[in-house]
């Protein structure tokens, strides 16, 4: 590994970290808001045994999924045909990159980490995420020759962060909880999944 | 007939304003609310209307409670409902639909969804919604 990333302090004491450093102690995420939750059964009273209450499917919640990979976000998109996806928009985007400055590869502080993340998910692995490091770094080369947004944006990678608002029925986040807290599901999607777990 | 609840059209500007990343413009509701401000409905009014960027409309529900014939409950199953409904006698059920603005602004021409629209929706629906979805803007 790089000695450069390895715990040290500058002459100017900027306290230099490890990316799985970052990623271990000090990144603190979350990634569901429940926006809204429209609820046919809340206006009855439920004492009132004429009424018929209604199963889960009549129940429409709308979430916001932020700070998620565009790896996770193609395996959430092909989850359920009644998932109503508003994307944030790479083709509108992606010039965000331009009016950032060239990013570190070495010698990280908190501050390096906390701009890096901003864009792109950090796996905790050195070189994967020096990888996808060096991508933003191209994409803001082509951004700044002035290749379009929708030709740069071919160069992007999975971990690259985007968010987006989902309203879907309740029984269809159960079924999301369901499999996806499963340790065989993809880890992001895994810790995507126990977070809404605790809202639901 | 009644429209239960729906969900609130300040859902709708920020899953819009989220595409886009205009929250500079608007959408900025602590509480979600009808009252959206006037350009925050002339942004969903462009999308819905002029740009026909419809899947904004998906994120506003309906829940609709309606009493009416079995074979009025066939012709709508088709259209991308969330339907229940129990028996009250062999020509009457009462039916819960859950229904989303999408499918209300395509489909409200269509012969088989058009007596939905106008005997049940028309009537009962808030004017600033009604208006976005006849594209008819009163301001």
């Amino acid at each position: 590994m790089n000695d450069e990333n390895k715990n040290t302090t500058s002459k100017t004491s900027k306290k230099y970290i490890k990316i799985s450093e970052y990623v271990k102690n000090y990144l603190d995420e979350n990634y569901v808001d429940v926006l809204y939750k429209l609820d046919y059964n809340s206006n009855y009273d439920i004492n009132n045994s004429n009424l018929t209450k209604l199963d889960d499917n009549h129940t429409i919640i709308t979430l916001r999924f932020k700070n998620i990979s565009r790896a996770l976000l193609q395996e959430i998109v092909r989850h359920d045909h009644l998932l109503s996806p508003t994307i944030k928009s790479t083709r509108y985007t992606l010039k965000e990159l331009k009016n950032e400055n060239k990013f570190k590869l070495s010698k990280f502080t908190k501050e390096d980490l906390d701009k890096i993340s901003k864009y792109i998910v950090l796996t905790g692995n050195n070189k994967v995420d020096l990888n996808n490091i060096k991508i933003l770094n191209i994409i803001r080369d082509n951004l700044l020759q002035n290749i379009s947004n929708d030709i740069s944006k071919y160069n992007l990678s999975e971990a690259y962060k985007t968010e987006g608002v989902f309203t879907l029925p309740l029984s269809n986040i159960k079924n999301i909880i369901k499999l996806r807290t499963s340790k065989d599901a993809l880890w992001e999607f895994q810790r995507l999944a126990n977070e809404l777990k605790t809202l639901i | 007939m009644k429209i239960v609840n729906h969900t609130l059209l300040s859902i709708a500007v920020i899953a819009g304003r989220t595409a886009w990343q205009s929250f500079h413009k608007g959408g900025n509701y602590t509480e979600q609310t009808n009252d959206i401000t006037k350009d925050d409905y002339d942004f969903l009014y462009r999308l819905f209307n002029k740009y026909k960027h419809l899947s904004v409309a998906e994120h506003i529900y309906f829940n609709v409670e309606v009493e009416t014939s079995p074979i009025n409950l066939l012709l709508l199953k088709d259209n991308y409902v969330i339907l229940s409904f129990e028996t009250i006698d062999i020509n009457k059920v009462k039916a819960y639909i859950t229904i989303n603005l999408r499918t209300i602004i395509e489909r409200k021409n269509d012969v088989y969804f058009k007596w939905f629209f106008d005997k049940f929706i028309k009537t009962n629906i808030d004017n600033k919604i009604l208006s976005l979805i006849k594209g008819e803007n009163n301001e």
